[in-house]
């Protein structure tokens, strides 16, 4: 195997440093310079599109910031303790129990893995603190007579993080299933590759039509073979247990394409020889997978896993246009409660204050996750 | 190399950036503040020659109406407010244009006509349903035209009464001209009834008096004919109109004028339980759609369907059986349905311009004036009692039957804050048929989040 990796010879000396103080400044102003020119474009769109926005939104989300007037009053954390808040709250060790128990799965899995050594303890523990928290704060519950001040945030918060948890790992196993079917030259190979990525390419509103039309009751394709099956019809989107889990559907026939295209990228990236190595050795196909493949593409894990992450806490499109939120609020998430309060209620401060609650919340998960997994790598 | 920014000066800069931000908040623009304009001094010579902007939800069916400006031709909302829009540019004697700001569909309309005001880009004429015009007025983001309308030569008399109460404040001051009232009614399959044995000798179809009576049909025409007696639309809001229907017919409120939430009553106890009765019963079925009811319905396989007046021309088009609109059935002491108007408003301008103003309140009372070819057309009742009481109305097919919904039509009063108490009320309301809720945790849970909607 060939390194492109160019090393400096360990006999080679370390440049001298350049003569006089007077040259070091002149130098180094030039360089600040250069730095300042080439940095200059990406710092004005990022301070133009995401500073000054999310400044804005952390200014607005203190106040009663009308949309229609564009008014603020009230300054204050009204907004938050309307969103967190409410009357008659309770803690209870059976509360939200499932949820609870998958989170200390976690934590007992983290602490296993900082024992055996594949994970740093600090790393573990910076991990694992934050998510016991959560399991106590899990607990709290309104009790008789009481309730939240906002349930709709709450019930679109727990629907955001199902829609996370369950669409992720299908469009990263699905990717990876579908970039190792296709990994191969030939043309049905092509002729595959291009099919699964294909709906990628059509717009939201396209998707969603095609779905809606697949699933509904009475003329949709998913109707005629389930009554031919004997099971009958269901109204998947129009039922509030299986509404959700239709998106997540069309969800992942829409995206998964792309993620199959990163693993497919990340699969011809792994060195062949690997394999014929390994072959010679006697490795069966399973042993290469999983000695050869997922470590050859953990970067690309990494970068999936996350990028998912972040794409899958900000679902709105397919829900807004499949189902509304509903039946009921079975199926609302929390863009499209950022969406309906800051326009149709006017209350952009409100809005504003959803919005950085979905961002820290984006962060926090983003960032446990890049270092759990880069932790993992080295 | 440059000198790092310190955390301390981090700190600084963006403790600095929130306070400015904080600052150019505290100057926001203050809310409008629209004051009556005298269009009453607007002569013809300025009117002459304006070019003014509507917004509507009703599409643009350009292509099937073209320059029509004969209003008897159109056969859909679309169509009638396209041609009666031509008509006004053909034949008003200023020579004003009206032109159609590129509109959103009715799901989304509200989202667009928000950010036009945002953005201070509002048309000049605005179709707007009754309930949201507090939202609107209560800003100072509309024209008040109590002052105004008689000098665009409308004539508040003949209005009927829930149309002009639909655009009339607490105080009494008036945001709208009216253009339609629309309301539930139910769309009977007479063929299926008959077979059911619920029309009478002389041909009428016979409609329950009461809750236990409403069931009692049902179970009788099931055994009958075999089929569904009574549908409607879930995800359209039906059961909440329902219900505010069977609270309204109980004399009592949802909300009263003054603004407070009267969910949780005893009359909005019995009404949801009439309706989660019906569910439970198998009577009505909570997963039926506004599609799958309406074809359903067409299909001859359901009796009754209750939606409203705008589809009754397109039903009385393709039903393949007897049919009949008529108002919906009264089930306790007094008639009473769920009903919304269509009106005109005029947003309020920058420039406050009164030319521009009194143009657009013309074209409003052409509307009016023209208001029985859209009554004709699409199934809507006219606000107006000289329409609704004239001999050519009251012959036009199916008119008959419902033209007494406008006399007990039941508005839901100007309160800010309507279209998101109306959502949290239908979506608490529904946890009873989709969740198993109690219906007086339905309540409990409806009554705080409709007061919270509209505190």
């Amino acid at each position: 195997m060939v390194s492109s990796t160019k090393s400096i010879p360990a006999t080679q000396a370390p440049p001298a440093p350049p003569a006089g103080g007077r040259r070091t400044s002149a130098s180094s102003r030039r360089e600040a310079r250069t730095a300042a020119v080439f940095l200059a474009p990406f710092l004005l769109l990022f301070v133009a599109f995401i500073l000054y926005p999310v400044l804005q939104a952390v200014a607005m989300s203190l106040f009663d910031w009308d949309l229609l007037t564009q008014s603020a009053t009230d300054f204050g954390l009204d907004n938050y303790v309307r969103m967190l808040g409410g009357t008659g709250l309770t803690w209870s060790l059976t509360s939200m129990l499932s949820w609870r128990l998958v989170l200390l799965a976690v934590v007992v899995t983290l602490a296993l893995a900082a024992r055996r050594g594949r994970l740093g303890a600090r790393t573990a523990a910076v991990t694992a603190a934050p998510l016991l928290l959560l399991v106590l704060a899990l607990g709290i519950h309104p009790g008789p007579g009481g309730q939240w001040n906002d349930p709709r945030f709450w019930a679109a918060l727990r629907h955001t993080v199902e829609f996370t948890v369950v669409a992720t790992p299908l469009l990263v196993v699905g990717g990876l299933a579908m970039a190792l079917l296709v990994n191969r030259k030939g043309r049905s190979s092509a002729f595959y590759r291009t099919a699964f990525f294909l709906p990628y390419v059509l717009p939201v509103s396209v998707v969603t039509l095609i779905w809606i039309y697949l699933l509904n009751p009475d003329r949709g394709l998913v109707a005629w073979l389930t009554e031919r099956l004997g099971l009958g019809a269901v109204d998947y989107l129009n039922e509030p247990t299986t509404a959700l889990p239709a998106v997540i559907l069309t969800t992942v026939w829409w995206t998964v394409g792309f993620t199959m295209i990163l693993f497919l990228a990340g699969l011809q990236d792994i060195e062949p020889s690997l394999y014929e190595a390994a072959s010679l050795d006697g490795a069966g196909r399973w042993d290469s997978f999983l000695h050869i493949t997922v470590p050859g593409l953990k970067r690309v894990t990494v970068l999936v896993v996350v990028s998912q992450v972040i794409a899958s806490f900000q679902i709105f499109g397919q829900v807004y246009l499949m189902t509304r939120g509903g039946p009921g609020d079975s199926s609302l998430v929390l863009i499209q409660h950022v969406y309906e309060s800051g326009i149709r209620d006017s209350a952009l401060g409100y809005a504003s204050a959803l919005s950085l609650v979905l961002l820290v919340v984006i962060l926090v998960v983003s960032l446990a996750q890049l270092k759990l997994l880069r932790s993992e790598e080295s | 190399m440059t000198r790092p920014l310190t955390r301390p000066a981090l700190l600084r800069w963006s403790a600095l950036s929130v306070a400015a931000l904080t600052l150019s908040a505290c100057g926001g623009a203050a809310a409008g503040s629209a004051e009556t304009a005298d269009l009453a001094a607007v002569t013809d010579d300025d009117l002459e020659g304006l070019t003014i902007t509507v917004g509507d939800f009703f599409g643009d069916c350009v292509d099937a109406v073209g320059d029509e400006t004969d209003p008897t031709v159109g056969t859909t909302e679309c169509e009638t407010m396209r041609i009666l829009n031509n008509k006004f540019n053909a034949e008003n004697p200023w020579g004003i244009t009206v032109n159609r700001e590129a509109g959103s569909e009715w799901s989304v309309y509200y989202d667009a006509v928000n950010s036009a005001f945002a953005a201070d880009t509002a048309p000049d004429i605005l179709f707007m349903h009754a309930a949201n015009i507090p939202d609107y007025a209560g800003r100072g983001l509309l024209l008040p035209l109590d002052d105004s309308l008689e000098a665009a030569g409308i004539d508040t008399a003949d209005l009927t009464e829930p149309a002009l109460a639909g655009v009339t404040d607490g105080q009494g001051a008036v945001h709208g001209v009216p253009h339609d009232l629309h309301g539930n009614l139910v769309h009977l399959n007479m063929d299926l009834l008959a077979e059911a044995g619920l029309v009478t000798a002389e041909g009428e179809a016979v409609l329950p008096t009461s809750p236990e009576e409403l069931v009692e049909h049902a179970e009788q025409f099931e055994q009958a004919t075999g089929r569904q007696y009574i549908a409607w639309a879930n995800d359209f809001n039906i059961p909440f109109r329902m219900f505010w229907t069977l609270v309204a017919q109980q004399g009592e409120t949802v909300i009263s004028d003054e603004g407070e939430a009267t969910v949780d009553t005893e009359a909005g106890r019995e009404a949801l339980g009439v309706i989660a009765d019906l569910y439970s019963r198998g009577i009505a079925q909570p997963e039926q759609t506004y599609d799958s009811s309406q074809q359903a319905w067409l299909n001859g396989e359901v009796g009754m369907l209750v939606n409203g007046t705008w589809v009754v021309n397109e039903y009385s088009r393709s039903a393949s059986f007897d049919y009949r609109a008529l108002d919906f059935p009264t089930l306790y002491d007094q008639p009473g349905v769920w009903a919304n108007s269509h009106t005109w408003v005029v947003p309020a301008q920058e420039d406050a311009d009164p030319a521009r103003y009194r143009a657009a309140l013309e074209y409003a009372a052409f509307m009016l004036e023209n208001n029985e070819a859209w009554a004709l057309n699409t199934g809507h009742l006219s606000p107006l009692t000289s329409v609704l009481e004239s001999d050519f109305y009251q012959q036009a097919d199916q008119r008959a039957g419902y033209a007494t919904t406008a006399e007990f039509a039941s508005l839901v009063p100007q309160v800010d804050g309507w279209q998101g108490a109306e959502d949290a009320l239908a979506r608490a309301l529904e946890t009873v048929w989709l969740t198993g809720a109690s219906v007086e945790d339905a309540l409990a849970a409806a009554q705080s989040q409709v007061a919270s909607q509209l505190d």
